[in-house]
């Protein structure tokens, strides 16, 4: 049957729709071919209004009439993947109250017990008690109705629930009642955002610095290649366009850092020793807040250079090592001792390190690339990470003309754009399973990838390779890359074949670690055993570098009070500046850093983007909602 | 003038009263006032015109004490200030003529029309006045409109014709309008009209050209008016308009006729423009079909923004929500909001830097999660009544 729906969600097409009821949700989106805003992934829908039917994940393939009851409206809500079942729920209870006029005790209640989540008021014993709220609401159908919902999301997004209630926070940051800022509770470190933003506008530079190293030690480096996830979730882009962050941190990080005479205290030592396994994002992060609160660090890399994914793997175009040594030069300052060329296992024993230590931190990252197994054995695939470390060092990578890159990651486009910079190469071919738009590379690699002759093969997966010298690729078109409970399971068409030749294949499908010191343990059982070692950053889970930097923050912070101490020293407290906003705040767009312009690329690794002139800076700062300063406080609602 | 104002003090010697007849007389006026008003709807005044108390109905109050959309915290408590200080007129800074003329002077500097707007401004202000406080007041036309449904839709067709983009009616709640305007409430069903502000006016700001803010939404709402009351008497109802000043507070009444919700700053934002107009309004002697109160979602989209509050150059909107006779409110400092008026060409930094009145309600909206929508459609859920059924 055809009737008419009201379609709902953050879609390319909203409202009135013609709409088969044999179909299923997801048939719809694709019949319509209806986008979600940022490529996000639909979750679930509810089907029939505010009262509907509520389904997550594979549920979703189930006909539209079948979710539909005497009762259902003809409403039809996407939900994706920035969604707080907590403030639906706060939602509800409103809806209950103002809209459906039901003021009863037991409804009251049930809104005392949403609310006090949201605002962060609640424990695990008072939320547990949810099924006494609901079975307290009187017995009429629409009370019914919003119990099973609710119930639903209980069961379906318990960890969310539970983490309002233990952690306070609200990682979709909808709660606003439980965060400073969208930014800051995006942002894995939570730098204070706004903060720097604000103090940036008064020239004051060095306290904008000083006020990111309170989260972040390695903020220049940030400010330069970070994935920026707190763009993602400015507020003002959710209106228009998000502000410059990462341009605006890189740029006071260049003013504070000038004139080389940026100076930190640190807490007075206490002679405790901590030993550091791997000078990376992690490793240094966590040296630099233990050294400043008075432990004396040893850092232990095997390499000659510090930095880890960031000097052996960054390209240099996005990122110079003198950048990265300016912040590793500002943490040795503060005492750290860096063991360069020092491998553990093999240098010195990981028992000797213990035996020394008052703690350890594993920091190690994920330094070995993946393979696919079916081709690894051919001499003419390289894993990314192999080839882009090779190329750091200046080794001769003969890597012929064409170049396929497979995968749709960072590493995927340092990859191309590295390659594309040989003398030999003439073409590059980045083939990656997700189309072009969802691939997870950062939006702007993604761009500048283009802007740079890449080729892309989007929505193809890896069929079969022949030949040894000259390779006869085949790839298929790759249908969907997971599944609706949002599981990595790439189905792929033996019908559509795309096939191309190369010289050489470079694998950027992923990383893990080499653990070789402890004996290739699982590390999460390693740490269960042992008392007093840490893991930190990559090694735990492969994620950015700034995810890197935060677990350091939080590590630094256990070790701290398990051996003790009082807190981490992180320098006094910055004011952050709080005057009136200019009135012509909503006159300004987004200005993006402005790209060199290259005529030769061959051989070019010099740095791609510019940093912000003062008069950008200042530009882009007046943007700035600084919605740290809003009120936390709850909505009124009227009893 | 007043239906109360009788002679109780202008007693002559030769027709000279006992105590006790006048006693008597004000029982039977009294008695009278309760007979001609409703139980549930009545409230108490005092009069400015024979110094006793009055009775009034106040049909709109109920609308207000049920809308859930304005913060009372306890009723009686709001009820019981209101008696004893009834809203004033202006404040006394627009009413002192010894004050520095920033308005006149700026209106001079700043508006191409000057001469036009003061015009609209004078003359409608006179109408406006003659009416509500005379007898002379043009009579409707004898041929009645009798649909009433059309009527009010032909209204709002017109309205809009001369540019007010926010309509509603609703029902005068006289704890909301000045204590000495109360007997030029000639009708309690209020048409209330908000005339655009163009986006380019406020563009110019900090430094206006062409015009300022304020005094075109005013002049406009000057011009037309009387205009749409004149309409309303040609389908044969009598009304009055209503002048655009403070005497009537217009961001409750906008409230209760679903024209939108509060902002940070206190005031009524619209769906169609935020806070880019101006209000005035009519009083009708017709019972039109009155707007329900609606849920915009705009305290949930305000409550993610605050702009207005962040940027006021005098710090006169609160960052808080504070308990203020019996409601919860963010109350705006008027004293220090004048000032910036006065100084900085009608000032306006609010409306400026308001995403709702400057970018736009439709894309404001979707910056919230998306079932906040239910919200705008509640009448789906609300109207079937077989959700209210046991189980």
């Amino acid at each position: 049957m055809i009737s008419k729906f009201n379609i709902m969600g953050n879609l390319s097409l909203i409202g009135e729709l013609d709409i088969d009821t044999q179909l299923t949700p997801i048939d719809i989106i694709r019949e319509n071919n209806i986008q979600v805003v940022l490529n996000r992934k639909i979750i679930g829908v509810q089907v029939g209004g505010v009262f509907g039917n509520i389904v997550f994940g594979s549920k979703m393939d189930t006909k539209i009439e079948n979710m539909l009851d005497e009762l259902s409206k003809n409403y039809i809500f996407y939900i994706d993947e920035l969604f707080c079942p907590v403030d639906y729920v706060r939602f509800l209870s409103r809806f209950l109250i103002r809209e459906m006029k039901l003021k009863t005790k037991s409804i009251y209640n049930f809104n005392e017990w949403i609310e006090n989540i949201v605002q962060g008021k609640s424990s695990i014993s008072q939320f547990n008690e949810y099924e006494n709220v609901l079975n307290n609401f009187d017995n009429i159908i629409v009370l019914d109705r919003a119990k099973i919902i609710i119930l639903s999301l209980i069961n379906k997004f318990k960890d969310t629930f539970i983490e309002h209630v233990e952690e306070k926070k609200c990682s979709t940051g909808i709660c606003r009642t439980l965060l400073l800022a969208q930014c800051i509770n995006a942002c894995p470190a939570e730098i204070h955002i706004p903060g720097y933003v604000s103090l940036m506008k008064k020239n004051d530079y060095k306290s904008g610095y000083a006020l990111m190293r309170k989260s972040n030690p390695l903020s220049l480096i940030c400010g330069k290649v970070c994935a920026r996830p707190c763009e993602d979730r400015c507020r003002r882009k959710e209106i228009e366009e998000n502000v410059g962050v990462r341009a605006l941190q890189r740029y006071v990080c260049i003013n504070a850092l000038e004139n080389k005479n940026f100076e930190e205290d640190k807490a007075k030592s206490n002679g405790k020793k901590i030993s550091i396994i791997g000078a990376g994002p992690a490793g240094l992060s966590i040296a630099y807040f233990l050294q400043r609160t008075g432990y004396q660090i040893e850092l232990y890399e095997k390499s000659s250079k510090s930095g880890g994914v960031l000097s052996h793997y960054i390209p240099s175009y996005r990122l110079e090592m003198s950048d990265i040594m300016e912040e590793v030069n500002l943490i040795t300052k503060l005492g750290v001792n860096i063991h360069y060329n020092t491998e553990v296992g093999k240098d010195i024993s990981f028992d000797e390190l213990k035996k020394n230590s008052d703690a350890v931190v594993i920091a190690v990252g994920a330094n070995i690339g993946r393979t696919i197994d079916s081709i690894s054995s051919n001499k003419n695939v390289f894993t990314a990470l192999d080839f882009l470390s090779n190329i750091k060092q200046n080794n001769k990578v003969n890597i012929g003309k064409r170049v396929i890159v497979i995968g749709g990651g960072d590493v995927a486009m340092d990859s191309a754009r590295t390659a594309i910079r040989l003398d030999d190469t003439e073409n590059v071919t980045v083939v990656s399973l997700e189309e072009f738009e969802q691939m997870p590379a950062s939006l702007e690699e993604k761009k500048l990838a283009k802007s740079e002759n890449i080729n892309f093969l989007s929505g193809h997966g890896l069929d079969n390779i022949k030949g040894d010298d000259k390779l006869t690729i085949q790839f298929s078109k790759c249908l969907s890359v997971f599944d609706l409970d949002g599981k990595f399971s790439p189905i792929l068409s033996k019908n559509e074949i795309k096939t191309i030749e190369a010289d050489t294949i470079i694998l950027a499908v992923g990383q893990y670690a080499d653990l070789g010191f402890i004996g290739n343990q699982n590390i999460k059982e390693f740490l269960n055993i042992e008392k007093n070692v840490y893991a930190i950053g990559d090694v735990i889970r492969a994620s950015t570098a700034i995810a890197a930097i935060s677990d350091a923050k939080k590590v630094a912070i256990k070790i701290d009070k398990s051996l003790g101490g009082t807190g981490l020293y992180l320098g006094d407290e910055i004011d952050i500046p709080d005057e009136p906003l200019s009135i012509k705040s909503w006159d300004y767009q987004l200005k993006d850093e402005s790209i060199r312009e290259i005529n030769n690329i061959k051989g070019d690794f010099d740095e791609v983007v510019h940093t912000y002139t003062k008069e950008d800076a200042s530009y882009e700062a007046t943007r700035c909602m600084r919605c740290d300063r809003n009120s936390t406080q709850p909505l009124f609602l009227r009893k | 003038m007043s239906k109360d104002v009788k002679s109780y003090h202008n007693y002559k010697e030769d027709n000279k009263e006992t105590y006790l007849d006048v006693v008597k007389r004000w029982k039977e006026h009294v008695s009278d006032m309760y007979k001609n008003t409703k139980d549930d709807v009545r409230i108490q005044r005092w009069s400015y015109s024979n110094g006793m108390f009055k009775y009034l109905n106040n049909y709109g109050g109920n609308i207000t004490d049920n809308n859930p959309y304005i913060n009372f915290i306890d009723l009686d408590e709001f009820n019981l200030l209101v008696k004893n200080l009834p809203l004033p007129s202006d404040p006394p800074a627009f009413n002192n003529k010894n004050r520095p003329n920033f308005f006149g002077t700026m209106m001079d500097d700043y508006i191409d029309d000057v001469a036009e707007y003061k015009h609209h401004l004078h003359t409608s202000f006179e109408r406006i006045r003659r009416e509500a406080t005379t007898n002379e007041v043009p009579k409707p036309s004898e041929n009645k409109n009798k649909d009433l449904k059309k009527l009010k839709q032909d209204i709002i067709k017109l309205a809009k014709e001369f540019g007010f983009v926010s309509i509603g009616v609703t029902k005068v709640d006289r704890r909301f309008i000045s204590a000495e305007t109360d007997d030029e409430i000639a009708f309690d069903t209020m048409i209330i009209l908000g005339y655009e502000i163009p986006k380019e006016v406020m563009q110019r700001y900090p430094e206006p050209k062409h015009a300022t803010a304020a005094y075109y939404g005013y002049s406009h709402c000057a011009k037309y008016v009387n205009q749409v009351a004149d309409f309303i008497r040609g389908q044969g109802y009598d009304c009055r308009a209503r002048c655009w000043e403070g005497f009537i507070k217009y961001p409750i009444h906008a409230v209760n006729a679903g024209m939108g919700n509060f902002t940070t700053y206190g005031i009524c934002h619209t769906p169609e423009v935020g806070t880019r107009l101006k209000y005035t309004s009519i009083l009708i002697d017709a019972e039109i079909e009155l707007d329900k109160p609606k849920d915009f979602n705009i305290e949930e989209f305000c409550s993610r923004c605050r702009m207005c509050q962040k940027s006021c150059p005098e710090n006169a909107i609160p960052k808080d929500e504070k308990r203020y006779m019996g409601t919860m409110r963010r109350a705006t400092d008027h004293i220090k909001c004048f000032n910036s008026m006065a100084m900085r060409h009608e000032c306006v930094q609010c409306i400026r830097v308001c995403p709702i009145s400057m970018i736009g309600y439709e894309t404001v909206k979707k910056s919230l999660p998306m079932y906040y929508q239910y919200n705008l459609v509640r009448d789906d859920f609300v109207d079937d009544k077989r959700y209210f059924e046991n189980t």
